[in-house]
């Protein structure tokens, strides 16, 4: 297919756009309490993203954001933001969420998390491979859901 | 299900986080690739899920038909799509319809269908059969891409259906006279004409006063008697097919036309001709012109040449049917059905004067010359006028034109040649001929009265040719009738 869908450019969801522009808001308040003028250009940063790109960007940027004010440690008002941008991630209008899916993808990505904390006890560089191989292995699983409960064959 | 260039682009951040983190060693940014793992495993459960909806409900929610199922080689059909497009969903939807072998397509082959759509939406397309045959069209694809643009997928919906083309060629040939199918004899031909040579019979015993130089010695050594092997004599006789391809044989259903029926039984004396090796020409009669190759056919690749210009025959420029000339028995009828004018010496020119003898002969002459002037300019008649004396003759013609044919056939078999003329009955292949079958009947009969007239001069036959289960239907609703009475 030729067609290509752009970035969402706003929220159209009023609950969801309210949720969603309510964390932004707490991230960068944290941001800005935690780092002074560095944790103001991240803010801005963030909340540019916000507005012209998926979830996703936002939320890595605050989350870069939030790791470079506040290490060593996360005070409380760091866990504030991080719940915000958590909640930055989670709240996608274009995500047609259900039960099943939340509590699948919230278990793959546990099982890759707790996984990744146990390989750290043994190397700084396992960590992540853990996770490339976990997060490999979880999308090939949906993958083949999808072409055994479809019973078609891919065209290219 | 495939990812797009946009997710394996969030996928080199979420590996370039990770590697930061552990470049700086700070394991609160494995949050970053772990937060985007989890985004897109939800997108990635999410897309399957409507998908495997979409899925479970490809022939419920899609449906394909083709109208009509039957056609004509060369024909077109219609292909219709009929979709209720999912609610509620964001993803993109491009439906593709297909393209089997053999059968053209016309149109878009890709429509985007939209979810804000209400209702039954319908998407058609001709297809156009090259080749006869019965032909699978395929269900057509359903390429589905996710919100965000991150993954897709195709899947086939609907059904399959079939699409039969059948051949430009009518299947029920009827050959034969007043009614009754006959078997056209064409075999062997006596050698009335040159001997051209020899080819060996058959092996039989010797026995007193066969001629010694055909002992065969090879068979005598083998079987220890002496025995004799036959000769039969090579003769050709030239074929002349002449083909009427004027606008009046457009007549009657596509596929079914008289000019379809002519091109069977000029195929088929083609294919005859061939078979004996006798030399063949086919002369195709055009409004105005006649068609025809410089030599006969006498090699086998000249012969498929032949065979392929009557394939090849299509019809006139089908604006010009409308004008055709239609069957009419009171045109026919009101024709003069003078003899030939061979003898006559005296022409308009010639008649003078203004006394009342010339005032009387005058219109008589100029008629004549009229009439010898229309009949020298049709071109059936001057193809049947350039055939060879010693030729076989074969007219396939309709009788639209009954009083040029007479002549025509006259003039062929005038000088001793054999004629043989198939003709088509125009009252069978005007539209809707069946519906008054007793007048249809009457018609049928005033033609085979017409036919027995050709058929009675010297030298000529006459066959008529036409749509066996018409003639059957006018036939038999002519007995019942009678039956009744």
């Amino acid at each position: 297919m030729n067609a290509e869908i752009p970035y969402p450019s706003g929220r159209d969801h009023p609950v969801r756009a309210v949720v969603s522009t309510g964390a932004v808001l707490v991230v960068a308040a944290s941001l800005v309490l935690l780092g002074g003028v560095t944790g103001l250009a991240f803010a801005l940063g963030t909340a540019v993203l916000f507005a012209l790109a998926p979830p996703v960007f936002p939320f890595a940027l605050g989350q870069t954001g939030l790791v470079a004010v506040a290490s060593p440690g996360l005070p409380p008002v760091a866990w504030a933001g991080q719940t915000a941008l958590l909640a930055v991630l989670l709240v996608d209008e274009r995500l047609q969420w259900s039960w099943s899916t939340a509590a699948l993808s919230a278990a793959a990505v546990g099982a890759v998390s707790l996984a990744a904390r146990l390989a750290a006890r043994q190397s700084r560089s396992l960590p992540a491979a853990v996770v490339v191989a976990g997060s490999a292995v979880a999308f090939y699983a949906v993958h083949r859901y999808e072409v055994v409960r479809t019973g078609n064959v891919e065209t290219t | 299900m495939r990812p797009t260039r946009r997710f394996w682009t969030l996928a080199v951040l979420a590996l370039g986080w990770l590697a930061l983190s552990v470049l700086l060693a700070e394991p609160l940014l494995l949050a970053v690739p772990l937060g985007i793992t989890g985004w897109l495993l939800a997108h990635q459960l999410s897309f399957a899920r409507r998908v495997a909806r979409l899925a479970d409900a490809r022939t419920t929610r899609f449906s394909q038909s083709v109208s009509p199922g039957t056609v004509v080689v060369g024909n077109a059909t219609r292909l219709a799509v009929e979709y209720d497009p999912p609610a509620g969903s964001d993803d993109e939807l491009v439906l593709s319809l297909p393209d089997p072998p053999s059968v053209t397509r016309e149109g878009a082959q890709e429509h985007r269908l939209d979810a804000l759509d209400s209702g039954t939406q319908r998407i058609e397309a001709p297809l156009r059969v090259d080749v006869a045959g019965e032909f699978e069209v395929p269900e057509p694809m359903l390429s589905v891409r996710s919100a965000h643009g991150l993954f897709e997928t195709a899947i086939r919906v609907g059904s399959p259906v079939t699409v039969t083309a059948e051949p430009r060629a009518p299947r029920d040939v009827h050959v034969g006279a007043g009614g009754q199918r006959i078997s056209v004899a064409a075999g062997e031909h006596r050698a009335e004409h040159g001997v051209s040579g020899f080819e060996p019979g058959e092996l039989r015993e010797y026995l007193p006063g066969d001629p010694t130089n055909r002992i065969d010695w090879k068979a005598t050594a083998r079987l220890g008697e002496p025995y004799v092997r036959d000769v039969e004599a090579e003769t050709t006789r030239g074929t002349r097919v002449i083909v009427d391809c004027r606008p009046q044989m457009l007549d009657g259903p596509d596929g079914r036309t008289k000019l379809d029926f002519a091109r069977e039984v000029a195929v088929w004396l083609t294919e005859l001709a061939a078979s004996h090796g006798d030399p063949l020409s086919v002369a195709l009669v055009h409004e105005g012109a006649v068609e025809e190759a410089e030599t006969p056919a006498t090699t086998s690749r000249e012969y498929r040449r032949e065979r392929s210009r009557l394939h090849d025959l299509r019809s006139a420029d089908p604006d010009s049917a409308a004008a055709a000339t239609r069957h009419d028995r009171t045109a026919n009828a009101a024709r003069a059905t003078g003899p030939a004018t061979e003898g006559v010496s005296v022409s308009a020119a010639e008649v003078t004067g203004s006394d009342a003898f010339a005032e009387t002969l005058r219109p008589y002459v100029a008629d004549l010359e009229a009439h010898v002037e229309r009949v020298s300019n049709r071109p059936l008649f001057r193809a049947v006028a350039d055939a060879d004396a010693a030729a076989w003759t074969v007219l396939v013609t309709d009788d639209s034109n009954r009083e040029a044919l007479l002549e025509a056939v006259r003039a062929a078999a005038g000088d001793g040649s054999r004629v043989s003329v198939f003709i088509l009955p125009s009252a069978l292949f005007v539209p809707d001929a069946l519906i008054d079958l007793d007048a249809a009947y009457h018609e049928y009969v005033d033609f085979e009265e017409y036919r027995q007239r050709l058929d009675a001069v010297g030298g000529a036959t006459a066959f008529e040719l036409g749509p066996g289960d018409r003639l059957a239907s006018v036939v038999d609703a002519a007995a019942r009738a009678r039956h009744r009475e």
